[in-house]
């Protein structure tokens, strides 16, 4: 095959490849071989580095068979590329960071459970960390949505929301108040909950969960 | 047309349901004839036998210089043009390549030597035709699955930085062609 005849041979021919080629070409590379043709020159790290990571999932959840140690599982999509693994929260936290700081990171799902954000927030408030884009973001397992979420929240850009678990009344006014919650397009409470829908009136999509809906609520969301 | 045909013509396959030829002249003063459908899928080709106003009169007898292109790319551009003149169109992508399978013939049409292969991408590129770019492209990203960084660089001919940086120096130290 082709990549056994030129093996052994050395042209410039990567180099003279048109930008717009490179760029195509390295879309198809998995992202082992995107990661092992970064090291082979600084043209090509520039190359790499410049080409959209499209990320269908980032998630960091709570395994209740090892506290503490939470999995960190990415899913790449196209070309597809899987990694989960348990580490230290720590060290799972520090890797959240180096992919969410990753440049030209897309971020289709992110999903994390309420155990991890104060430590997440303590660190994006410490780094004094940009916006981290999403464009939907996950509050996963039982706890309850408290005041630390709702400032972990205010690092975060997103259009879509879905937070399970309790919001307590006054932390929920607090949340509609934020520039987050107004430019959110969609939210999906799955939790049995009596919240206002007033407050939800600006969503294009809106799922919730209640025991009874008066029919002026009906009406209103109607 | 300055250009004379020495060279044999290169015939391809006759299409009855559309009789329109047109012939294209490589740098390397190849001439090939090409169907109407197949030359469509050159974007660039396509555009200048517009811009030209060729018609199924007068498209045989105006031959149509490409002087970025040299016959043997040529000769698999035609070949490729005819084979997928009558595929589906397929819709643009945006964010994310496609996901295909590489046809077996494409893949016994791309399977020659690495320096050939980027060239035909150069003139694919020129040339403007989005369904050969994927292929080879395909075959290209193919080749590094699963290699070092090492073996990467022999495969696509990539200089280490210091090479690089050593390349320069000696471009630019060397003469220009007037001095």
């Amino acid at each position: 095959m082709s990549d056994q005849v030129g093996f052994n041979k050395i042209q410039p021919i990567w180099q003279e490849t048109p930008d717009n080629v490179k760029g195509i070409i390295l879309q198809y590379l998995s992202y082992t071989d995107r990661c092992n043709l970064r090291r082979c020159s600084k043209n090509d790290k520039f190359s790499v580095d410049r080409l959209p990571i499209y990320i269908k999932e980032l998630s960091l959840k709570d395994m209740n068979e090892t506290p503490y140690r939470p999995r960190l599982f990415v899913h790449i999509r196209r070309p597809n590329h899987y990694h989960s693994s348990i580490q230290p929260l720590q060290c799972a936290v520090k890797s959240f960071f180096k992919i969410v700081g990753l440049p030209n990171v897309k971020i289709e799902l992110l999903v994390l459970d309420y155990y991890e954000i104060p430590l997440l927030h303590d660190l994006l408030h410490m780094r004094k960390w940009r916006q981290i884009a999403v464009e939907t973001v996950h509050f996963k397992k039982h706890g309850v949505f408290d005041e630390c979420v709702l400032n972990f929240i205010k690092h975060l850009s997103f259009r879509k929301c879905i937070i399970e678990g309790d919001i307590l009344p006054n932390i929920f006014n607090a949340l509609i108040g934020t520039e987050q919650w107004r430019n959110a397009q969609g939210v999906h409470i799955p939790h049995i909950n009596q919240l206002e829908v007033d407050s939800f009136l600006h969503l294009n999509s809106l799922r919730l969960r209640r025991e009874r809906l008066t029919a002026d609520d009906g009406m209103t969301l109607i | 047309m300055s250009v004379e045909p020495e060279v044999p013509i290169v015939q391809v396959e006759e299409v009855r349901e559309n009789p329109v030829l047109y012939k294209i002249i490589s740098s390397d003063n190849h001439v090939f004839t090409i169907s109407e459908h197949a030359v469509k899928l050159s974007k660039t080709l396509w555009d200048l036998i517009t811009n030209l106003g060729l018609t199924a009169e007068n498209a045989l007898d105006n031959p149509i210089p490409v002087e970025n292109v040299n016959g043997k790319n040529m000769e698999t551009i035609v070949q490729f043009c005819e084979r997928h003149k009558y595929d589906e169109e397929e819709p643009e992508y945006t964010n994310y390549i496609r996901e295909f399978v590489l046809p077996e013939w494409d893949r016994q049409l791309l399977s020659i030597d690495n320096e050939e292969l980027f060239q035909l991408i150069l003139a694919t590129n020129y040339l403007d035709i989005q369904k050969l770019m994927d292929y080879c492209c395909r075959v290209i990203g193919d080749m590094a699955k699963d290699k070092t960084p090492e073996e990467l660089r022999i495969i696509y001919g990539i200089p280490t930085d210091a090479e690089d940086d050593a390349l320069e120096r000696s471009a630019s130290d060397s003469p220009g062609p007037s001095g």
